[in-house]
């Protein structure tokens, strides 16, 4: 009796198993149509509280949020264009350290709240105050970036930001462009807890539905005329693992994956249901030489050759002909790249004359030699650890591994070591990460000086400015950041100067330059979508191709 | 019998707090989590101020009685990285872990229970041979591979099922939307069809390996030969004698599998995009999420030792010969 039991309860399972695909049920997964435009990302929003953006959980937030909410500027989908959005002009004061926008008239708020420049200016100043304990972008980078003081609502419609002193004009209106604005009144009204779930935007689109760990739905906000809304309806799916989203794409069932693993473009094209384009980004992958005196590597190691040879220029710059990137980017990540020059992308205001070091390990041997540093019995020059993570893409381990060998052929036995991404985060931001680091930072194509950031000047600290993780203590570089605010109102100077930092640190490398991104992009065949070579995603812009 | 179950039930109390404080220590031993939840721009005075805010400040000791005084009270502290509290957080993706273990574990009790009986019953011949070929294989392939191959196959190649998500059925169910519920049922199945083979192959292959070899083990028993000298049928010496008695070592195996059907869900949903602890813990411990990690883990090894708890009380059920003290 008990075992016929279980037979038919068996049988019953196996039944509705077989026939569960063909019925239909409640809820599903969301899938492209007419209206819907499904965009897949790796990474899950953590907390949607416009302040927070940006922060431990990556960018994913930030992607979907600029479609929720509005800034005073946007960082254009053209290349290096900063675009009016909530703002329609601006002006800055004589000294440069204010700067006031001037907003449109009829703004509101998902809510209906009006959107006016008493809430600009609470959105700049609710995400800088320490007492909040926001992270991320604007919290952690902007607010350092600008030097911000404080934002305040001179009228109705005008918002004065205002900072320490001035800066390179594309600079900052690029970094407040990457505010976002929400309103006051619903902010002030909800917690912390209650902010990071709820979403009160200011954008061309609302929250319509978070499923935590599957999705987040938005709808098109009714009479936003600010942006193009092409689809009524844009679904963020989050896949973690990115053969997965290929499959997706692949399946018809993702219209955008951004950086899909160059290995799989093939059965994305073969496909016939999305494009896999390959292009530059503004992401910079190096490898950095730590020059820091007090890293524990050469405190404890004092003898260290390999250490200390590169604390000598002429050794950094033989190093940088050792590495052929041509080879790894046709080889690894499937594409073609530009070799940099300095830490500028080639895309950005980069050094105009400036040809990159060629692939010549002859030369860098030579030089070696030259240097003091000849090939022992063993043929090893001097040896280096390159500690590492394992990313995707341009920082994937086989490009590390690869880097490690090249120069290894050199003579320089290189040992790449990947390390747990918080450990070397760590080590990285107190500036103990080396001899060698294999890294990446971020960029912009709209400000030479964005990229310039990353090592600032002697007020900043200059070798041990928070930024400069190799540590490199180049008085004509440091003394050049602090002289640029100066020189915004006469942007020819401000230019020869930033030439002219650039060629020094051509000359006195801290990096070995390697390349700008690249990025891929799967897009569906369905839409008109034009990619961005920066981090994000702007789903808004796509439309449905006229024949679908 | 009650004097056992408290015994274990407390003994359930020291197990969950080892696990917690080898997680703490684990997760801080890995690096200052500080370090997450600063910009790389942050001064060290910034990081410092950050590290106070946080509360990784304090000495490690005073901040392991911290939680653990708060979780006595139900207060697990908010996610650091959803800043929502935890277990709130958890308790939203328990659900969909719960489908995918419990019907993993389903599956791989229906099929390798006729797998093994059948294996031993043909013991030596070709079907022994072949089933215990693929037992072996089904043991030799990793999860994350097979979810893959599984996706290339029937979600891409013959567009029979989806390539990932998840329909909810136990969640509403659990929140009392009945209706809602049996709605999703078909869609609920029919996404977790590749996720639960993918994470129940493994055990499938286990568990018939070893119910052959509990069947084979029992029926070299005297008793057995006992009752085929009485002349009873092949059939009743099996479900009545063989079978029954040969319940015991699987049940205890069984009730492991659940466990560690709970651990083997991390790599799965990973790949299916599946909404559940797994997947969050894994995001959790690359976030040094301290809080989320801990509230994942006191909930997750609360159910590990409730399965083994189970599975000891059944063994008084299987065998009145053993008592329960």
């Amino acid at each position: 009796m008990k075992l016929k039991l279980t037979l038919a309860l068996s049988l019953m399972l196996i039944l509705m198993l077989g026939l569960a695909p063909m019925m239909s049920s409640a809820q599903t997964v969301p899938v492209p149509d007419d209206d819907t435009l499904v965009i897949a990302i790796n990474g899950e929003p953590g907390s949607m509280d416009p302040a927070q953006v940006g922060g431990s959980t990556g960018g994913s937030n930030f992607r979907i949020m600029m479609h929720t909410f509005a800034t005073l500027y946007e960082l254009g989908q053209a290349s290096g264009a900063i675009d009016p959005y909530l703002a329609h002009s601006f002006t800055v004061s004589d000294d440069g350290t204010e700067w006031t926008f001037h907003m449109h008239e009829g703004l509101t708020c998902d809510d209906g709240e009006p959107l006016t420049a008493e809430d600009a200016a609470y959105s700049f100043n609710r995400m800088a105050d320490p007492a909040n304990g926001f992270t991320g972008n604007s919290a952690g980078f902007v607010v350092a970036s600008t030097g911000f003081v404080e934002a305040r609502a001179d009228s109705e419609l005008d918002v004065t930001i205002v900072a320490r002193k001035p800066q390179n004009r594309a600079m900052r209106l690029g970094l407040y462009s990457e505010v976002l604005v929400h309103c006051k009144d619903s902010y002030e009204a909800m917690s912390f807890e209650e902010a990071a779930r709820n979403v009160v935007g200011s954008g061309p689109y609302s929250l319509a539905e978070w499923v935590p760990g599957e999705y987040m739905s938005l709808k098109a906000v009714e009479g936003f005329g600010l942006r193009p809304q092409g689809f009524e309806n844009l679904v963020w799916r989050f896949i973690p693992e990115p053969s997965t989203a290929v499959a997706e794409v692949i399946t018809g069932n993702v219209d955008i994956y951004k950086e899909f693993p160059a290995s799989q473009a093939e059965a994305i094209r073969n496909s016939g249901m999305a494009e896999a384009r390959f292009f530059p980004g503004t992401t910079r992958t190096y490898i950095g030489f730590n020059l820091n005196p007090d890293a524990p590597f050469r405190v404890e190691n004092p003898d260290d050759v390999g250490a200390q040879a590169i604390m000598r220029t002429d050794v950094r710059v033989a190093l940088q002909y050792a590495i052929d990137t041509d080879a790894i980017c046709e080889n690894l990540l499937l594409t073609t790249c530009e070799r940099a020059t300095s830490l500028v992308n080639p895309s950005n205001a980069d050094h105009p004359t400036l040809e990159p070091y060629p692939y010549d390990p002859a030369k860098a041997e030579e030089l070696l030699d030259a240097a003091g540093y000849p090939r022992g019995d063993d043929g090893v020059r001097f040896s280096l650890e390159m500690p590492a993570r394992r990313l995707t893409g341009a920082m994937a381990p086989e490009v590390v591994l690869a880097t490690a060998q090249m120069l290894t052929d050199i003579g320089v036995q290189t040992e790449a070591i990947f390390q747990e991404s918080g450990d070397w985060v760590a080590a990285l931001i107190t500036h103990d990460l080396g001899p060698l680091y294999f890294g990446r930072t971020g960029g912009s194509e709209w400000s030479a000086q964005y990229d310039m950031a990353d090592i600032p000047g002697h007020e900043a600290g200059c070798g041990e400015a928070e930024t400069n993780y190799t540590n490199w203590n180049n008085d004509f570089w440091c003394t050049g950041w602090d002289t640029l605010p100066s020189l915004t109102g006469d942007p020819e100077a401000e230019r020869e100067l930033e030439i002219a930092m650039l060629e020094e640190f051509y000359n006195d490398p801290p990096w070995i330059m390697l390349f700008a991104g690249p990025r891929t992009e799967a897009v569906s065949n369905r839409i008109n979508y034009q990619s961005r070579a920066d981090y994000f995603i702007t789903g808004y812009s796509a439309t449905l191709k006229d024949d679908m | 019998m009650h004097t056992y179950i408290i015994r274990r039930l407390l003994l359930t109390v020291v197990v969950v707090l080892g696990v917690t404080l080898l997680t703490f220590l684990s997760i801080h031993l890995a690096g200052d989590p500080t370090f997450f939840y600063v910009s790389e721009r942050a001064s060290a005075e910034e990081r410092a101020e950050a590290r106070r805010r946080l509360g990784f400040d304090r000495p490690l000791h005073v901040q392991y009685f911290d939680f653990l005084f708060n979780l006595a009270r139900g207060d697990t502290g908010n996610s650091l990285t959803h800043r929502v509290p935890a277990f709130d957080v958890v308790m939203e993706r328990m659900p969909a872990t719960l489908e995918l273990t419990i019907g993993g574990f389903l599956l791989s009790t229906i099929v390798a229970f006729p797998i093994g009986v059948l294996a031993a019953t043909r013991r030596g011949t070709m079907a022994d041979g072949t089933l215990m070929l693929g037992a072996m294989l089904g043991q030799s392939m990793p999860g994350f591979w097979l979810g893959l191959m599984l996706i290339l196959f029937f979600g891409v190649t013959l567009r029979w099922m989806p390539v990932s998500g998840h329909v909810a059925f136990l969640k509403p169910l659990f929140e009392g939307r009945i209706d809602e519920a049996l709605t999703n049922l078909p869609g609920a199945i029919r996404y977790l069809l590749m996720p639960m083979v993918a994470v129940s192959v493994y055990s499938i292959s286990r568990n018939s390996r070893l119910i052959r070899s509990a069947v084979l083990e029992v029926l070299r028993q005297d008793y057995v030969v006992t009752a085929r000298a009485k002349g009873l049928t092949e059939r009743t010496v099996m479900m009545r004698h063989a079978i029954r008695n040969a319940l015991i070592p699987i049940v205890t195996v069984l009730a492991l599998q659940f466990a560690f059907l709970l651990n083997g869900v991390i790599v799965v949903e990973t790949v299916f995009s599946w909404p559940g602890v797994g997947r969050l813990v894994f995001d959790a411990v690359s976030q040094r999420d301290v809080p989320l990690v801990l509230t994942a883990v006191v909930l997750l090894s609360f159910l590990f030792v409730s399965a083994n708890l189970i599975a000891d009380l059944m063994y008084g059920f299987l065998d009145p010969r053993i008592r329960l003290e």
